[in-house]
């Protein structure tokens, strides 16, 4: 063919700026450490890439759910412990009062203490999670699920519940579709208001019955404090193990949260060692083709025609 | 003519063979001179003078100045260049509508979704809290002035692109008076010599119009050049008529339309930048328009799934009074035809008014028949009850509780809630009007966490609407139910993505077939500076061999003169 000095000086700036533009394309992978700069890059990657991105905030969101509840469960745990001993106490109580060996005035004794344990029961089920909300409201976090009544001499006579519910269900998402409710609610672990064997009802009986120094209504109402004892430590059961549970969740999201990283880091980041080899050896093109055409271009007849 | 060539018969005429070679062989390197001197030159085709012998006086004569062209190499550039000019216009335009929704870092529009949706997450776990309702509130901010602002960007691209059409007409209008004068100049020397020149300006200029515009050129026997739009074959210029072209906007379709000259129809060139332009400017199918579509679907989406969980849930605060976002355009005609960007279908929604203490005063059930029921007549249902006072006003229903009541709502089937912007969380309907409900704004209390339990009351620390909100990140609403919001934004990158990608692959393929096509016709027109020195240096010797039979003819002469003094 015929070569002509435009087609030599257009094929090697053609070729210069394509070996250019390849050494731009790598200095930028390394200078941002990316693979994918534009969507252009790899269009799929960069759709992939948001995908993960979106489950990768999800996870730590899950994460930081599960870091909620595990503080308001561990709230409720020791409220729920302190229930169950106090049940426990009143149990001995009513053990001890029950003996007819009792005079009056032991068991009205006996009664001031129990007297003690339903304002501490009263104080347990106003108790207030770390958000300063309501741990056994159920929906109503923000109302004390309990309201007392007291007689002249400032006994508790009555302890009556929320009208507005006190088991709303609450739930915390803490994986796609999962959820766990951050504590139990006031029924679970007081009983329900109006059951003659809740919490608050036995108490208030079996202080009223030691008062009267009626020694068979207090060995009567035995049932009714195992009962409450019974339900208090069942709650207690239930809040431990979902505790544990959760911990053994937060471990699995914390798994997932690597998988996913690594995953984002193959789909978007550069392999920069692959990065740099190629750009040296693009670089070693650039100057063999910057070297040639300065000879080619610089020779001609010229040189020779004396 | 076959024999012997006829020699001059006489003395002098020897002496005129000498001029004509030392005129001949002069012109050869003139020509010589004109090709080294225009080496560099574009759109420059080598000259060479044709020599030939003359007949019965003998000796040489230059016959013409011949361009060294070929028609079909000079075509076949044309046609990739204007392909490359397309290809490169197309290139430009993706990358600029790439740059929209490139997101390298993650702080585009699908992290503001998916901080969005974190918001309405704390917001499920911590329902009382009122620091996550101002986050949730700011966060949906954020994602709407991001669909917003990428729609700015979009229309930026759109007038640039408007701009740029006008700016390439104007070229191509330039250049097709240049053509037409050049014709004219070329015309004027018919009769004489070829004007090689003349043709070569010409023909650089219409290879220049190829990339603006795809053209076909004819040449004429007077040695003009008939210019049409490939494609629709309109005459842009015949001889030294010139048809200008036009371009206009039409606000209507949205579009910007090309007319040639006095013609009212436009035209879409295939070829050429002005194509690529137009194609993307107009087309609805095009890069730029479905980005926006795209943006729009999904902006529809985002409003239309939040808007229907969020119009049914009940926030901190129940209201006291509420204004409907949307107006309707008659309020005696059914709500399903009544210019509402949402209409609702058929079904029913509740109203609950609550007394001071948070429980259930009345609950309202309005009915919604598809096609019949009219804004007067939910108005009216409203106002039955004793407790809520409704009215309209400007198309806008309003409505109040009796003092010392609030209310919220309660489930709505009809989805006559969100159509009407009552409780809503965003308004608008596209991603250029996308908002957050100005009343969330302006008490975050209002954002809808909660749903009325079955008895008809609202809880504080109830989160399930939040949760549900906060769902949505992986239901499947787009595509018809195959993919989710970020799927979807996923698919319009990609989209975008591999167009550019695919568009710059096309230029550099394109520029391939350029630099092969021109390299050929250089092969035939270009100038070799080699080539032409050994032509000078053969060109020279033969002056100068001419030169040396002029004197010895002179010497013949002088003998002869010689002869007769002796």
């Amino acid at each position: 063919m015929r070569v002509t000095p435009g087609i030599l000086t257009a094929r090697i700036t053609a070729n210069l700026q394509k070996a250019l533009n390849g050494m731009a394309k790598q200095q930028e992978q390394i200078d941002s450490g990316k693979r994918i700069n534009a969507p252009s890059d790899d269009p799929g990657g960069a759709a992939q890439a948001l995908t993960v991105r979106s489950r990768l905030a999800a996870n730590t969101q899950f994460q930081k759910n599960v870091a909620e509840v595990r503080e308001s469960l561990s709230s409720a745990d020791s409220v729920l412990r302190g229930v169950v001993d106090t049940m426990q106490r009143a149990h001995e109580l009513a053990v001890q009062g029950g003996n007819d060996s009792n005079t009056a005035t032991d068991r009205q004794a006996l009664a001031g203490e129990v007297n003690q344990l339903l304002e501490s029961m009263v104080a347990y089920g106003n108790s207030r999670g770390q958000r300063d909300t309501m741990l056994f409201g159920g929906q109503e976090t923000t109302t004390a699920p309990y309201t007392v009544t007291r007689d002249a001499q400032g006994q508790i006579t009555a302890v009556t519940a929320n009208p507005l519910g006190i088991d709303g269900p609450t739930a915390v998402e803490v994986m796609d579709t999962l959820t766990v409710a951050p504590s139990v609610s006031g029924t679970t672990a007081f009983g329900a208001p109006t059951d003659p064997t809740s919490a608050f009802a036995v108490l208030i009986s079996l202080r009223d019955s030691l008062n009267a120094n009626d020694g068979a209504a207090v060995r009567g109402g035995l049932g009714g404090v195992d009962a409450a004892l019974d339900r208090a430590s069942m709650a207690s059961v239930v809040v431990g193990t979902r505790l544990s549970w959760v911990g053994a969740l937060d471990d699995r999201l914390k798994d997932e949260s690597l998988v996913l990283s690594s995953s984002l880091s193959r789909v978007e980041d550069a392999d920069t060692a692959s990065a740099v080899a190629q750009l040296t050896s693009m670089q070693t093109t650039y100057q063999a083709g910057l070297a040639a055409s300065a000879h080619t271009l610089q020779q001609s007849l010229l040189d020779f025609l004396r | 003519m076959t024999g012997p060539v006829s020699v001059p018969t006489n003395i002098l005429g020897s002496l005129h063979l000498a001029r004509r070679a030392l005129v001949a062989q002069q012109t050869t390197l003139d020509t010589i001179g004109h090709n080294l001197a225009n080496v560099n030159t574009p759109g420059y085709t080598r000259q060479r003078a044709e020599l030939v012998s003359v007949v019965n006086q003998g000796g040489v004569d230059v016959q013409e100045i011949r361009r060294l062209r070929d028609r079909f190499l000079d075509a076949s550039v044309l046609n990739e260049q204007q392909l490359l000019g397309r290809s490169q216009a197309q290139s430009d335009i993706l990358e600029r509508l790439q740059s929209v929704v490139n997101d390298p870092a993650g702080t585009g529009l699908s992290a503001m979704l998916d901080n969005l949706f974190q918001g309405f997450q704390d917001l499920a776990t911590s329902p009382t809290d009122v620091a996550t309702r101002v986050t949730v509130v700011d966060r949906a901010n954020q994602l709407a002035s991001t669909l917003q602002r990428m729609t700015g960007q979009i229309d930026q691209i759109k007038g640039d692109l408007t701009g740029q059409i006008q700016q390439k007409v104007t070229d191509a209008n330039n250049l097709l008076t240049q053509i037409a004068d050049l014709n004219r100049q070329i015309i004027a020397t018919n009769g004489g010599p070829v004007p090689n020149d003349l043709l070569d300006r010409r023909d650089q200029m219409v290879s220049d119009l190829t990339q603006i515009v795809g053209v076909s050129a004819l040449d004429r026997p007077d040695g003009t050049v008939q210019l049409s739009l490939s494609g629709s074959g309109v005459l842009l210029v015949d001889g030294t008529s010139v048809a200008s072209l036009g371009a206009s906007r039409d606000p209507g379709s949205d579009t910007v339309n090309v007319t040639p000259g006095t013609a009212t129809i436009s035209v879409t060139p295939r070829g050429g930048a002005l194509g690529a332009l137009l194609d993307a400017r107009n087309s609805p199918t095009g890069a730029v328009k479905q980005a926006q579509s795209d943006l729009d679907t999904l902006a529809r989406a985002i409003i239309t799934e939040v808007n229907r969980l969020h119009t049914q849930g009940a926030g901190l605060t129940g209201f006291r009074t509420v204004t409907a976002g949307n107006a309707v355009t008659s309020a005696t005609a059914p709500l399903s035809a009544a210019g509402l960007a949402f209409p609702p279908g058929g079904g029913s929604f509740q109203v609950i008014v609550h007394d001071a203490t948070g429980a259930v005063a009345s609950t309202v059930t309005v009915p919604v028949t598809a096609g019949v029921t009219t804004l007067n007549d939910v108005q009216a249902a409203l106002d039955a009850d004793g407790n809520l006072a409704a009215t309209i006003t400007g198309g806008r229903l309003s409505i109040a509780s009796a003092a010392g009541t609030t209310f919220t709502f309660g489930a709505d089937s009809a989805g006559a809630l969100g159509a009407l912007g009552l409780n809503t969380f965003f308004t608008g309907s596209d991603a250029r009007t996308i908002a957050v409900d100005p009343t969330l704004t302006a008490d975050p209390t209002k954002v809808a966490a909660a749903q009325v339990d079955a008895g008809g009351l609202a809880h504080p620390g109830d989160g399930a609407n939040a949760l549900a909100m906060a769902r949505l990140r992986t239901s499947q609403v787009m595509s018809g139910g195959t993919a989710t919001f970020t799927d979807f934004y996923g698919g319009v990158v990609s989209g975008i993505g591999s167009a550019a990608r695919n568009a710059s692959d096309t230029v550099d393929r394109q520029q391939a077939a350029t630099q092969l096509a021109q390299s050929m016709q250089q092969q035939t027109e270009g100038v070799s500076t080699d080539e032409e020195l050994i032509s000078l240096s053969q060109t020279q010797t033969a002056y100068a061999a001419a030169a040396r039979f002029a004197t010895t003819i002179n010497d013949v002469i002088q003998t002869l003169l010689d002869m007769g003094t002796t």
